[in-house]
Formats: C-alpha cells, sequence, structure tokens
C-alpha cells in the first residue's frame, strides 16, 4: 500500500479530492473560518508607460503567505498564483468593454535537493530559484517592462483603463486542502483590482 | 396551494429519486475522479453548491413530511399513528446497522490511513536527500576550484583576448557557459559549450555579482528550465594592476543526466510523501466526513424511503377507514380502489361488496318509503278531491287529519281543523263546526264500531243537511286507536228528493183536478145556456154570475193545472250554441210595449261567450223572471216600475260562467222565503202559484247553472242566474252544443 502511495500521485489526489469535497461540505456548513491569521495579497504600484508605440506596465505587488500556505509549501504542496491583466474602454452609458485581457499563470513550489523557492512562469516557462520565500513571492508579484499592448489599439479619443489583479488559484491544490482553502481565511488570497487610467 | 405543492413535492417519487441519485453520483464521482483534477477542481464549488443545495431540498422534505405526520397524530388523522410506528420501525431497522457499520468504518479508516506511514520509510527518504545533497556538494566543490583556476588565468588578460582566452579554457573545463562580467558590470566575454544556443547571455543576480566583487564566491545547484540541475559558481577576477576593478567569473556545469534524473527522482519521492504526511490529518477527516455524509444520505433515504413506504401501505387502511365513517354518516356510494392481491386487497374488496349491500338495501327501503309516499300523496290527493268530509281522530278525539272537502262543508276558517279538540267543542268559534262536533260527540263516546246519522247545520241563511258515518279504528297491538268520519253534504239530494216528490204532486193534482174540470166547465156553460132564457129578474142575473163565477174560477184551475203540468213533465231539451245577450234582447223587446214600456234598462256586456242551451227554455226562465219582478213590484206605479238586467261574465271555482242579473225597484223578498223562493208553491202574491221561479231554478240548473235571490242594500229585489259557458257544457253533459 504504502509503495502504491509513492508511486502513484494521482491516486493520491483522488482520494484528496473526495476528502476534501466533503471536508469542505461539513466545514461550510458547521463554520465559516478556522484561520484567524490571514494573508496579505495586494498591489504596492502599478502603471503603464508608452515606448516605441507598445504600452509596457511595470507593477509590484506585496505578498505574505499566512503560516498554512507556507507550510503547505514547505511540505511539498504546490502553490499557483494567476494575474489577471486587462484594460478596458470606457463608456459612458454602458458597461466597459474589454480591449485586452491575458491571464499569466505562476507556479510555487519548495525543491528539497536544492532548498530552493522555485517560481515557473507557466506562461513563458521561464523558471526561477530563490534561496529565500520572500525573494520568491517578490518575484512573483513583480512585472517589469511587460509588453502590454500596442497603441494601435488604442484609439486617441477613447479613454480607458488599465487594472491587474492577483490571486491564489485553489482549484489546483490538493484534495484534502481544496476543503480548507474553501472555508479559511489563510488561503483566501486574492487581491483587490488595481485601477488605473491608461491614457 | 404552496403547501399542498411541497407536500407533493416531498410525496414525489420521481423528485426524491432524482435528487438520491444526484448525491450518489456526485459522491462516486468525486471518489472516482482523479485522473480530472483540473476539471474537477474547476467543478469542486459547483458540485459542493448542488450537494448542498439538494441536501438542504431532502432536508426541508423530510421535515415536511415529519411535520405533517405530528400534525397528522394530533389531528387524530386515520392511519396517522399506525404510520407513525412504521416509520419508526422502518427507521430504526435501518439506523442500527448503518451506525455499527459506520462506527467499524472509522476504526478502519484511520488505521488503514495511519498504516501508510512508516518511520522507517520516512528516514530512508531523508537518507536518499542527504546522500543526494552530499554527492551534489562533492561535484559542486570540484566545480568550485575549476571556476578558481579559471579565474586565475583570467586575472591579466586583456579584454580585448578575453573571449579568445574564455573560449580556450572553457574547452577544457567541461563547463557549458563563462561569462566574465567587468568591473563596470558590463560583459566582456561571453562563451557557451554543449550545443546550448542563448540569444543572451546568462548572468547572476546583481547582488551575487557584488558579493562575489567583495570576495565571498557563490556556489550553488539549481534546477535549470528543462529540469536538469546544474552548478553555478560566481568568483572574482583579481588584476595584478590594483587600479583595475575586480571582476567576476560566471561559470555553469551540467550534471549529469542520470546523476540529475536520480536526484530528481529522490526530490519527488520526498516531496509526495512530505506532502501526503502533510495531508494526512485532513485526509483521515475528510474521509471520516465522506463516510459521515454517506450515511447521513442512507439515513436520509431511509427515512424518506420509511415515509413512503408507510404511506403506500397504509393507503388502503386510510381508505378503509374514511370509507367506514362515509358508512357511518350513511354515505353509501363511495367505493375504495382496489390495492392488489393482498389481505389488504380482500378486505377492501369485502368492504365494497358490503357497501353495495348496503346501498341496495338502503336503495331498496327508499323506494318502499317513497312508494307509501306516493301512496299517501294519492289517497291525500283522492281526499281533497272529494266532495265528502274526511275527518280522523287520535284516542283523545283530537283531529289528525281532515281533507278539504271536511273544512268546506264545515266553513272551518283559516286555521282549519288541525288539532281541534273535539271533545272540547263549546270553546269553538265556527258555528257550523261546533254543531257539528256537539252531535257525533254523544256517538263518540259511544262503543259503537260503526254508527251513522243525519243533522242539520244552521248557517246565517242557510240550513245544510248532513249525513255523517262513524268508525272506530282499533289495532291488534294498541287497541283504539281514534276514530274516521265520513260526511256528505245531503242539501242537493234533500233539494232532489223534494223537487222529486213537488213533481209527484203537480203530476197527480194535474191529473187528478184537469180531469173534472171540463165536465164543471161544460155542466156551468150548459146550465147557463139551458136557464138563462128560463129565468127572468134577479135569478137569470144570479145564474149568469155563479156560472160566469164557475167558468172563471175552472178557467183559473187550468191555467194552475197547466203550469203544474208544465212544471212536472218538462220537455227534452235541444242545446244549441246560444247567445243569452241576444235573446235578452229579444225578451226585453217585447216589453217595449205595454204597461212596462220604457221599464227595462239592459247593461249587457259585451263579447261574451256563447253558452249551450235551449232556447225557448231560456226564453221562458227570462220572461218569468221577468214577469215576476213586474209582478212583485205591481203596487208601484207603472211609469215608476225599474227592471235592470246585467249580463256578465264572472270566473268562479266551477269555471268561467255568464251572470244575468235581474233587479227591480220592487219591495224585494220576504227574508223568512229567501231560502225557499225557488221551492214550488212558494210566492208572495196572491193569484200566484209559486210554480215561476221554481220552473226558472229547475230549467237553469238543466243548463248546469244556479240561481240565487237576495235584497241588495240600496233596495228592491235582486234575482241572479249563472250559467256556464260553453266548453263546460261537454263536460257537464259529455255532449257537444
Amino acid at each position: 500500500m504504502t509503495l502504491r502511495i509513492f508511486s502513484s500521485p494521482q491516486w493520491t489526489q483522488s482520494r484528496g479530492v473526495s476528502a476534501s469535497f466533503v471536508s469542505a461540505l461539513i466545514l461550510a456548513l458547521l463554520v465559516a473560518s478556522t484561520s484567524l491569521q490571514s494573508a496579505v495579497l495586494r498591489f504596492e504600484s502599478a502603471g503603464t508607460y508608452l515606448v516605441d508605440d507598445m504600452y509596457y506596465l511595470d507593477c509590484f505587488a506585496l505578498i505574505e503567505l499566512a503560516d498554512a500556505p507556507a507550510n503547505a509549501l514547505v511540505n511539498g504542496v504546490e502553490l499557483n498564483f494567476v494575474v489577471e491583466l486587462a484594460v478596458h474602454r470606457n463608456r459612458r452609458w454602458w458597461i466597459d468593454t474589454p480591449v485586452y485581457e491575458r491571464r499569466l499563470r505562476y507556479r510555487l513550489f519548495y525543491y528539497d535537493l536544492t532548498r530552493h523557492f522555485r517560481v515557473v512562469e507557466v506562461h513563458t516557462g521561464n523558471t526561477t530559484n530563490y534561496r529565500s520565500l520572500d525573494q520568491a513571492l517578490r518575484h512573483l508579484g513583480s512585472l517589469s517592462r511587460y509588453p502590454l499592448l500596442p497603441a494601435a489599439r488604442i484609439k486617441r479619443h477613447k479613454r480607458y483603463t488599465a487594472s491587474v489583479r492577483i490571486g491564489l488559484d485553489r482549484t489546483r491544490l490538493p484534495g484534502p486542502l481544496m476543503a480548507q482553502a474553501l472555508v479559511s481565511r489563510a488561503w483566501q488570497m486574492e487581491s483587490e483590482v488595481f485601477k488605473w487610467s491608461l491614457n | 396551494m404552496v403547501a399542498k405543492l411541497v407536500r407533493r413535492l416531498a410525496n414525489s417519487l420521481l423528485l426524491m429519486g432524482l435528487l438520491f441519485v444526484f448525491l450518489i453520483i456526485t459522491l462516486y464521482f468525486v471518489a472516482n475522479t482523479g485522473e480530472h483534477l483540473d476539471h474537477f477542481g474547476q467543478l469542486y464549488q459547483t458540485l459542493m453548491f448542488g450537494t448542498v443545495v439538494a441536501l438542504v431540498i431532502i432536508g426541508l422534505l423530510i421535515l415536511v413530511s415529519v411535520w405533517r405526520l405530528i400534525s397528522d397524530v394530533r389531528n387524530n388523522v386515520s392511519g396517522s399513528r399506525l404510520t407513525l410506528k412504521l416509520v419508526i420501525v422502518f427507521v430504526a431497522m435501518a439506523l442500527l446497522p448503518m451506525a455499527l457499520v459506520y462506527s467499524f468504518s472509522v476504526r478502519f479508516l484511520n488505521s488503514n490511513i495511519e498504516s501508510w506511514f512508516d518511520v522507517e520509510v520516512e528516514r530512508a527518504l531523508d537518507d536518499a536527500l542527504g546522500l543526494s545533497r552530499d554527492s551534489l556538494n562533492v561535484y559542486m566543490r570540484i566545480r568550485q576550484k575549476t571556476t578558481l583556476e579559471l579565474s586565475n588565468r583570467l586575472a591579466d588578460v586583456p579584454a580585448e583576448l578575453a573571449v579568445l582566452v574564455l573560449n580556450e579554457l572553457g574547452s577544457d573545463s567541461e563547463a557549458s557557459e563563462l561569462t566574465l562580467i567587468g568591473a563596470d558590470n558590463r560583459v566582456i566575454a561571453s562563451t557557451a559549450f554543449l550545443d546550448t544556443v542563448t540569444v543572451a547571455p546568462s548572468r547572476p543576480a546583481d547582488d551575487i555579482i557584488a558579493r562575489a566583487r567583495g570576495g565571498s564566491a557563490y556556489l550553488s545547484t539549481d534546477p535549470s528550465n528543462d529540469g536538469e540541475l546544474q552548478v553555478r559558481s560566481v568568483v572574482p577576477v583579481f588584476s595584478s594592476d590594483p587600479l583595475e576593478g575586480v571582476s567576476v567569473l560566471y561559470a555553469t556545469y551540467p550534471i549529469a543526466s542520470s546523476s540529475s534524473e536520480l536526484a530528481a527522482n529522490v526530490q519527488q519521492s520526498f516531496r509526495n510523501y512530505r506532502q501526503l504526511a502533510y495531508l494526512r490529518e485532513p485526509l483521515k477527516q475528510s474521509s471520516v466526513a465522506t463516510l459521515t455524509l454517506a450515511m447521513f444520505l442512507c439515513l436520509m433515504m431511509a427515512v424518506w424511503v420509511a415515509f413512503y413506504a408507510a404511506r403506500r401501505l397504509m393507503v388502503p387502511v386510510h381508505n378503509l377507514v374514511d370509507g367506514t365513517r362515509m358508512v357511518a354518516t350513511g354515505d353509501y356510494t363511495s367505493r375504495l380502489s382496489s390495492s392488489g392481491s393482498d389481505e389488504l386487497g380482500d378486505l377492501v374488496d369485502s368492504f365494497n361488496a358490503m357497501t353495495d349491500q348496503l346501498e341496495r338495501a338502503r336503495a331498496s327501503a327508499a323506494s318502499s318509503q317513497e312508494q307509501a309516499e306516493r301512496q299517501r300523496a294519492y289517497l291525500e290527493l283522492v281526499l281533497s278531491r272529494i266532495s265528502s268530509g274526511v275527518i280522523t281522530l287520535d284516542q283523545q278525539h283530537r283531529i289528525r287529519t281532515c281533507n278539504i272537502g271536511a273544512a268546506t262543508i264545515l266553513q272551518a276558517g283559516d286555521e282549519g281543523l288541525e288539532a281541534l279538540d273535539c271533545s272540547d267543542y263549546r270553546q269553538m268559534e265556527e258555528s257550523r263546526t261546533q254543531q257539528f262536533f256537539a252531535a257525533i260527540d254523544p256517538l263518540l263516546k259511544t262503543d259503537r264500531a260503526e254508527w251513522s246519522t243525519e243533522l242539520e247545520l244552521s248557517g246565517e241563511s242557510s240550513i245544510t243537511p248532513l249525513i255523517c258515518r262513524g268508525a272506530s279504528m282499533r289495532d291488534e297491538q294498541r287497541g283504539y286507536t281514534g276514530h274516521v268520519l265520513v260526511f256528505d253534504d245531503i242539501s242537493d239530494v234533500v233539494e232532489a228528493q223534494r223537487n222529486a216528490a213537488w213533481s209527484e204532486v203537480a203530476r197527480r193534482l194535474a191529473h187528478e183536478i184537469k180531469n173534472p174540470l171540463t165536465p164543471i166547465q161544460l155542466s156551468a156553460e150548459r146550465l147557463q145556456r139551458k136557464y138563462a132564457g128560463k129565468l127572468h129578474g134577479d135569478d137569470a142575473v144570479t145564474l149568469q154570475k155563479l156560472t160566469g163565477t164557475i167558468v172563471t174560477q175552472v178557467g183559473a184551475m187550468k191555467s194552475m193545472v197547466k203550469a203544474f203540468a208544465e212544471y212536472a213533465n218538462a220537455p227534452s231539451m235541444e242545446f244549441r250554441r246560444t247567445s243569452l245577450n241576444e235573446l235578452i234582447s229579444e225578451i226585453s223587446y217585447l216589453y217595449l210595449e205595454g204597461d212596462e214600456q220604457n221599464c227595462i234598462t239592459l247593461e249587457l256586456a259585451e263579447d261574451i261567450p256563447a253558452i249551450a242551451g235551449d232556447a225557448n227554455r231560456i226564453r221562458q226562465v227570462l220572461h218569468n223572471v221577468i214577469k215576476n219582478a213586474f209582478e212583485a213590484a205591481s203596487d208601484i206605479p207603472r211609469t215608476s216600475r225599474r227592471l235592470t238586467i246585467a249580463t256578465a261574465l264572472v270566473h268562479t271555482d266551477n269555471g268561467e260562467q255568464i251572470e244575468m242579473r235581474f233587479q227591480d225597484n220592487g219591495p224585494g223578498f220576504p227574508q223568512d222565503l229567501l231560502d225557499r223562493l225557488f221551492e214550488p208553491y212558494v210566492t208572495t202574491k196572491k193569484k200566484g202559484t209559486g210554480i215561476g221561479l221554481a220552473i226558472v231554478k229547475k230549467i237553469i240548473e238543466e243548463h248546469g247553472g244556479s240561481v240565487r235571490a237576495s235584497n241588495p242594500p240600496e233596495g228592491g229585489g235582486l234575482v241572479a242566474l249563472w250559467i256556464p259557458v260553453l266548453p263546460n257544457y261537454a263536460t257537464l253533459h259529455g255532449d257537444a252544443a
């Protein structure tokens, strides 16, 4: 039985999913939250600038994990973060229409062999290793000179709003943690939408 | 409306089946979809929400069923207590094995999960990881030494020759990449080996470069983008010229694929184990919760199925109770639907057969009662239509029933005769009723079974003869139960007898008197002729006077005999369509000349219908009445005599009749003779025979009519005649006019 666990990680996930499902159910029915400590996830700064007919994005998000996710991370649990970028054209009498939307996915996990925290940019495939979790989170929350969209897509007489948002993708957590993540504030890691005027 | 819908949903096999199937499929899906974790992760919240909603719905519907059952028990609804017992038994039967399975399963789950973790395995994994690290450290130190040697050889190499030197050194050093970063932090030279194609030379982070310039070399083993491990080394390159800054050499060395793969496997296994150990407690909790949910689901299913099965089982019992109650209230029309071929089905069939028999018996009784009622109604109808009076008395001689004829004969008032006490006749207000019961009271008190008596009831202006027959009613069980009295108004019989007697008298008088009259007259006339010439003087005058008197009186007697004969021997009549107005006008025209001219006033109604009558006889009637009126007014001067003849169509109980009124301004009729005015030989005139009005009455009655004489308040005498109009003639005589 033990050997099977190690050789078949997906089997473990399967059991975990069913268990987490029921845990979430029971926990949701009984209590709201199990952890008083909450994570920090907010954008400190974000802005765009025009260079060579291309809008570039610089942003920095402050990310601090609560104990539960940090503990899970060093115990082999992989955390998935999603950065949502969007540009909307403002409309006075109607809802704003999106002209650009993109989701950047990041994987953060601990590599025991070299004692590194690894950040994998799923959208590019780049991997970066960090000795400390703070460094890894700083990299994860930073975008520098990211090419957002060409200026040709922006009409001069229209107003546009850019927005950025980062959050933990809880649906990709291991099953047993999914229930906790659903109800625990420690796992409620979603930043507010940070908006600014593009032009 | 909502309560009815909720009740229907709670009893809906389809809805509850779908909900339970949904929950079972969800559980099965959750337990068997590990291979599709990514998709399931996205569906996780949706499924959980759906499950919560389904559980809440099922729980509410079960609560509704429980509440309804408790309400039924409190309201003593038929079958509710038995349903409650069945539900309790069913739930208890399901709960006990479920609790046993649950408790053992929890223990088994906990022990099974604990058995996954082994200290030896954990230690072995730690050791494997440590061994891998040590191996990598050894390799790193070797590469560190190589890098330091390369940095020493690059110490005083001019920048323009750096690339050539790096290529030369790198080809001998197994480095995959060498980068020389100058003091100004720019890349002086960079070379790549081992088929590595890079667009831009890689460089370490700025802080690492800064620390290297300070003398702190950097050494690490990092996984690369492709997952392969590599050694990264950053060392300072010191120049002999102290004025030149410190450069930095950055070198990367690949690790053999086999070693890297082994290390990655150790890393993966260690990570999986750590993760599993970390998730051990959540996994146990979740497993127990899964089991709890499954048991909870089974319990809810058991409760609902218990309700459903109990209700299904109780349907025929409930119907039987309701049917019995309906039968108890007298409703035998309800039939219970068959509930199968089991014992309850036999009971339902027997109940239906019983209600069938009861229904037939009740229908038979109702039919008998209806028949009796019809007979009673028919008897009442017959009694109401006969002219005889019928009265039944109870044991205390109180009137139980009486028909219309009795009330009519006794001239009872609006209150009728119901519930009158016959023995208390002295208190009665109606004089005829009082006279009647006063006459029969002595007979009622006798023990005679049947008796008969004749009596006369006197009214204000007439006397009514009655014949009354009485019979006592006796019952074998109760003995005497009352009397039945049958009495008839025999005025018509008495009058017919009187008329017949008068006719016989008249016929005999006519026959006996008429025969000697002619010889007497002839003898008187012969005496006149024979001795008139022989006598002289007073004798002759005396003879003439005497014989003249004899002849005159004989003539008068002949007239009287003739009148009698006419009364006694009325000729057969010929009924034809006759207009009374025309006859009256015709007769009155005869009186335009003579003493009574201008005395008759006609007030004839227009458009009165014809009658069926004998015109000659009616002319005789008119003559007699008019003549009688003028004779009655003989004391009044002729010029002052008045006779008004009026006709009108009137509606009476006997149908439509034509009324003829003859009103004079004479002295009127004597009050004591009013009742007998139309009897023969009743007259107020000195020379009258008393036959005229009798003939009038006789002819009118032969036409189905009636007569009446009275003295109106304004004075004079009034004779009223009524003759039915033409349609009634056929009814009365059975012959068309």
